[in-house]
């Protein structure tokens, strides 16, 4: 066990090189890479999780640990069974249309993909079709929005009623965040999950999965 | 790199007139000096002397100014707290307040103070991390007799902190007791080479000093203690109404004690301290929030510090709101901006204090550290990592790329100042924390930390002579 739990020291101190030397070890040793992942890097992002939301660690940090686990999975992926490492759930997400801004969308992004999340990112500006095309292909659990400008705010509500139109929305959870955005205006505009930051978008999104 | 600059008010040629204007007063007016002593000194000192009046030859003062030194090393009972005051000391030392009537908490409201508040208010500037000076007497203790006060405070000064110390004027049989109770702690003689304790002196403005306050100069003086002279005249009742006419008044008063001190002691500490003040004129009261005010001390900051080469001091955070609300707040940033700003070497007045010194609160204390703790990151500029002009990671990171990953970041991403009572939560995380206003943060701050802080500095077996000591003298 002690080489699980350096594996997860490493990923706390967002270690990189440290972290995929001692996963290596651990597969050399004969450790099982579910194991690695599910008792090692996961265990160990609750905990980054945890200690980003009491301000034990800060966002630098918590980004670096995230980066971490991402290099740590792709040395897993190859030995894992499909779909895995990426078990969680699937997210779709992306800014809505009339609005380039993505540092927050992109740290939501991070936290869920070191969750397990399968995520595929649109990117910004992305208009009502390409939600709806992708959302049909890919069959996500949960539809991320994004915004930060008040003027896109109204985008974000068009995007949601578009998506309730056309079917695609039964049984799929959407989510929505940026700075302007506020629980009653996440309510108003029908959208299940708002989350105030990257934190607690990964953790209502794993809240939901298993609800 | 320090700031590039701090604040002037007047210009070098104004400055060198407010300087000849303030030889003519001490040659021409003359001070009032109600000792016989003092009066003698000065006379054996070629000063013309008439009644109490003496009259400071331009030869004498540049001759005091010349000896009074431009920095101090000033110990405390752990001599790792001992501190450098003046030229070359490396940030702002900060002084607990003093002289208040009144404590006021969130819990009991405004009352009357009592030794158990002192005690607390000793506490809490012992572990205070920006407050680099112990002693003074936050608030008086009402429950002691008068006649008793000055030991027992005294006991309990030594008792709670371990700082250098600050005192206050007092007859020089109560100063040498004092000293006497300071060698029991540190050894006898040890005051001769240590400078541990000023006293803050006040002249009677205008232009005159009473007798309490030329003994303590003295008395201080002859055992190698410092002082400060520390001028609270206020523009339009005790000075002119004109801000350069209070800034000369004020400085010829300095300029008188340390005079006396420099006569009394060639090379004794003396910490120039300007804190006058622009009054509210509808009632001829005083008040310390106004703008106006510092326009006075300042200049007399740069007087010091360009031309006299002294350490300074002033009143650096006072207010004159009643309770620790939005006045207080920025009323008490205004002043510190300008006097830390402007330059003085220690500011006191600035941990608690509220109704122009009438009062000292506790959840004040706590809000006064943060803000002075901002003002002196600020006064620390560009240093460090911050003088990297990082062209490479810039090109590195380059359009919409994100710097918030880069190792840099997180490497550094601890270094940048943080609050230490405000709220930097979003809206939703302080509502999920119980909506706390600052006053009730503070609150649980002041209790934390009381609760924390050890009963005593001493080793028992010296507190105990200490105590007896005390009693003995009672």
């Amino acid at each position: 066990m002690s080489d699980l739990q350096s594996i997860t020291d490493a990923l706390i101190a967002g270690d990189d090189n440290a972290l995929t030397q001692k996963v290596q070890d651990a597969l050399d040793a004969g450790t099982n890479a579910s194991t690695i992942l599910s008792e090692a890097l996961i265990a160990g992002m609750d905990i980054v999780g945890g200690r980003m939301e009491t301000g034990e660690m800060f966002i630098p940090e918590v980004l670096m640990s995230a980066m971490a686990m991402g290099e740590a999975v792709a040395i897993l992926k190859p030995l894992l069974a499909e779909g895995e490492a990426t078990s969680a759930g699937k997210v779709v997400i992306g800014t809505v249309k009339g609005d380039l801004h993505d540092i927050g969308k992109n740290l939501v992004v991070m936290m869920l993909e070191s969750s397990g999340f399968d995520v595929t990112d649109l990117g910004v500006d992305v208009n009502i079709d390409t939600f709806l095309t992708t959302i049909r292909e890919k069959n996500p659990d949960i539809i991320g929005l994004s915004a930060l400008l008040t003027t896109t705010m109204p985008m974000m509500r068009e995007t949601i009623a578009q998506i309730n139109a056309s079917g695609l929305g039964d049984g799929v959870k959407i989510m929505v965040g940026g700075a302007p955005v506020d629980q009653a205006f996440a309510r108003e505009i029908g959208a299940d999950i708002y989350a105030s930051d990257a934190g607690s978008a990964s953790k209502l999104a794993k809240e939901m999965m298993h609800a | 790199m320090a700031l590039a600059s701090r604040i002037k008010v007047v210009g070098d040629a104004e400055l060198s007139r407010i300087h000849e204007a303030t030889v003519e007063i001490l040659e021409k007016t003359g001070i009032e000096f109600k000792s016989e002593e003092a009066l003698a000194l000065f006379k054996a000192n070629g000063a013309e002397v008439s009644g109490h009046r003496v009259k400071i030859p331009r030869a004498l003062l540049e001759k005091s100014i010349e000896s009074a030194p431009s920095s101090i090393t000033l110990w405390g009972r752990d001599e790792a707290k001992k501190i450098t005051i003046g030229q070359g000391q490396p940030r702002t030392h900060v002084e607990p307040s003093n002289g208040c009537v009144f404590t006021h908490d969130m819990d009991r409201g405004r009352r009357a103070s009592t030794m158990a508040d002192l005690i607390n208010f000793f506490k809490l500037a012992h572990q205070s991390p920006v407050c680099t000076i112990g002693g003074a007497i936050p608030v008086e203790p009402n429950d002691v007799p008068p006649e008793e006060r000055a030991l027992r405070v005294f006991f309990e000064t030594l008792k709670h902190t371990d700082k250098p110390l600050k005192r206050n004027v007092q007859p020089a049989h109560e100063i040498e007791e004092m000293f006497k109770m300071y060698e029991v702690a540190m050894g006898t003689g040890y005051l001769a080479d240590h400078p541990s304790i000023y006293a803050s002196v006040n002249p009677l403005s205008p232009l005159a000093f009473d007798t309490e306050p030329i003994e303590t100069i003295m008395t201080y003086a002859r055992h190698n203690q410092p002082v400060t002279i520390l001028s609270c005249a206020l523009a339009g009742i005790s000075a002119p109404m004109s801000l350069l006419g209070a800034a000369v008044m004020q400085n010829a008063e300095i300029l008188g004690g340390l005079v006396l001190s420099q006569m009394t002691q060639p090379g004794a500490g003396l910490i120039y301290a300007p804190a006058s003040a622009v009054p509210n004129m509808m009632n001829a009261q005083y008040v310390t929030g106004s703008p106006e005010t510092h326009l006075i001390n300042i200049v007399n900051l740069q007087l010091a510090e360009e031309l006299y080469h002294l350490p300074t001091r002033t009143m650096g955070g006072l207010n004159d709101a009643k309770v620790p609300d939005a006045q207080s707040g920025y009323e008490t940033m205004q002043n510190l901006m300008q006097c830390m700003l402007g330059g003085a070497h220690i500011i006191n007045e600035c941990l608690g204090v509220l109704d122009s010194i009438m009062t000292n609160s506790f959840e004040k204390f706590i809000m006064d550290e943060e803000m002075i703790s901002r003002v002196l990151r600020f006064m620390q500029g560009i240093d460090g990592i911050h003088t990297d002009l990082s062209t490479e990671l810039i090109d590195t990171i380059g359009p919409q790329g994100s710097f918030l990953t880069h190792p840099s970041t997180m490497k550094n991403c601890r270094t940048a100042w943080r609050p230490t009572v405000s709220d930097w939560n979003s809206q939703e995380m302080w509502e999920k924390k119980g909506s706390e206003d600052v006053l009730t943060r503070a609150n649980r701050i002041v209790k934390e930390r009381l609760a924390a802080c050890p009963e005593s500095t001493l080793d028992p077996d010296l507190e105990k002579e200490l105590s007896a000591f005390v009693e003995s003298r009672l």
